[in-house]
């Protein structure tokens, strides 16, 4: 049986969030460690 | 209609900007080859994880994903597409710290099939690593030129060579501390930018429930989670890009540059997160296609290996299109560099035991050259627009039939070299006789009435499994019993003298500790 409109439309919004929060992620990591390379 | 002068002055600017910053960073931090092939122990897990994401999603996210999830898989087969890109990271991050505690100095995958299986394995494995990498790398190439030539008419030979020429000027200067610094850049670049060019994409065709509308008025079965034939394509997909990726050189490079044991478990595993959204984004762009009266799914005028590139010509403003481009770039570019300075870096650990204890510069000179080289080839390789996919396909296959046997060494002292090389062959020739594109061979031979039907999905699971299966059953009977130990004592540093010309390495002359 096919996906229905509503969990398809929550499948894509969920997946480009996650590639958002990847990118949120990956800016702390690499913040925090740039800050502690510099004190 | 982007036009070719814009579409490559911004493919010029984004090449050009990269390779100042990647020059930039490598000043003064590149002394010696060790610092050229492994910058051992230099980068923190932030940074180790966005190269690892910038290396493992590369432009085929815009092809391979798009055309199962529009051609013949669906959803289905988009969701093992993400599954097989986190599935080596995952293996990795288990791997990834023995490969650091056995082989703590080592620098490639070859050192280690050398080290510890001896030269047929050794020979073995530099073939199937270095033909998959530079199958992916002429991958990359060819779909990067025919993406830029398809959305704005540019040249093939211009695209490869601005990308060739502009990689190749940062990465033979910086080798892999650039390609890690460049890779760090364009991984914060990328991810928004998939994320707001796909979100502004899916908008511009009606939102989600209008692609939804539409792909159930065309091919519903796309939408079904469950639909056989795309779980079977995402079955194999996982094997064989598991396979692949177990001899992508580029990982045993980033496991060594880790800062720690720690930090390399724990990127791997963060990269394996990143990566599935990356890929399934960009593959439901195959699902927005299957609208598009231009989308030729089967027989003469076959396009859905194109059809990111359909949607994107058919519905997208010039400014979404550019971002589209500059995706593109940045991920030809992520992989371009890390494969170059990856094959470079092979061939320069071999070259250290060919020529008997060459000094650093010459060691480092041959890299620099072999960059050179590996470039130079995958641009002319890039630029004829030939079709990559069997060649990929067959490379896939080379690597699934070694995996197993080459990694079984790090964990058990039975396994030998002449019996892993037999496993790995067996697995080989078993999936060779399943391959579709071998199957008129087999016809012509008059044996293929006495094979099963040919499959991807057979090929790639029997090569797996035979190689996997025949590498327990020899080492269980072989009388052998090999001391894991011996692998740190017989790969060492470059900047560490070896006592007899590096085949031994018990007497470290930097006080390192000998385990025995």
């Amino acid at each position: 049986m096919a996906l229905s409109q509503t969990a398809f439309t929550v499948f894509v919004w969920a997946n480009v969030a996650l590639v958002l929060a990847v990118f949120a992620y990956e800016v702390y990591a690499i913040a925090t460690e740039y800050r502690a390379a510099r004190s | 209609m982007v036009s070719s002068t814009v579409a490559l002055g911004a493919t010029v600017a984004t090449l050009a900007l990269f390779a100042a910053l990647g020059t930039w960073y490598a000043r003064g931090r590149v002394g010696s080859t060790e610092d050229f092939i492994s910058a051992r122990s230099t980068t923190g897990g932030g940074r180790l994880t966005a190269t690892l994401v910038a290396s493992s999603m590369g432009a085929w996210i815009l092809f391979s994903p798009v055309e199962a999830a529009a051609a013949f898989g669906g959803l289905s087969a988009l969701v093992g597409y993400g599954i097989g890109s986190a599935t080596p990271l995952v293996v990795y991050a288990w791997v990834g710290p023995r490969i650091r505690e056995y082989v703590p100095d080592g620098h490639s995958i070859t050192e280690y099939a050398y080290a510890r299986y001896g030269t047929g394995m050794y020979v073995y494995v530099l073939l199937v690593s270095v033909a998959y990498m530079f199958v992916f790398l002429a991958a990359e190439m060819t779909g990067i030129t025919g993406a830029l030539a398809l959305v704005a008419g540019v040249p093939l030979w211009q695209t490869a060579a601005v990308i060739g020429g502009f990689v190749l000027v940062y990465t033979a200067y910086g080798g892999l501390q650039a390609s890690i610094f460049t890779d760090t850049l364009q991984t914060l670049v990328l991810l928004p930018l998939l994320a707001v060019g796909f979100g502004a994409a899916i908008l511009s065709l009606g939102g989600p429930g209008t692609v939804h509308e539409t792909v159930m008025a065309s091919n519903p079965s796309l939408l079904n989670p469950g639909f056989v034939p795309g779980l079977r394509f995402g079955a194999y997909v996982v094997v064989a890009i598991l396979g692949a990726e177990m001899l992508n050189q580029a990982w045993w490079q980033r496991i060594y540059a880790g800062s720690s044991t720690r930090e390399v478990r724990r990127s791997f595993l963060i990269a394996a997160l990143a990566v599935v959204p990356m890929v399934v984004t960009a593959g439901l762009f195959g699902l927005a296609a299957t609208g598009l009266d231009e989308l030729v799914t089967s027989g003469a005028g076959y396009n859905a290996d194109v059809a990111f590139f359909l949607v994107v010509n058919a519905s997208f403003s010039e400014p979404v299109t550019l971002a589209v481009v500059l995706i593109a770039v940045l991920l030809v570019m992520s992989t371009a560099d890390t494969i170059f300075n990856a094959i470079a870096s092979v061939a320069t650990a071999d070259l250290r035991r060919l020529l008997a204890d060459p000094d650093d510069g010459t060691l480092t000179f041959a890299a620099r050259a072999l960059t050179v080289v590996v470039a130079l080839a995958a641009t002319v390789v890039g630029a004829q627009g030939y079709s990559v996919l069997q060649i990929f396909f067959t490379a896939d296959l080379l690597a699934t039939a070694t995996f197993v046997p080459l990694l079984y060494g790090l964990y058990s002292s039975r396994p030998s070299g002449p019996g892993m090389l037999v496993a790995s062959v067996a697995g080989l020739l078993v999936g060779t006789s399943l391959f579709p594109p071998a199957s008129g061979l087999f016809a012509d031979l008059g044996v293929a009435s006495a094979l099963p039907a040919p499959s991807f999905f057979g090929s790639f699971v029997s090569a797996l499994v035979v190689s996997g299966g025949l590498a327990v059953l020899l080492a269980r009977v072989s009388p052998a019993g090999f001391d894991l130990d011996r692998l740190d004592r017989e790969v060492g540093r470059f900047d560490e003298a070896a006592t007899d010309g590096g085949r031994d390495r018990s007497v470290k002359t930097d006080g390192g500790e000998v385990r025995d």
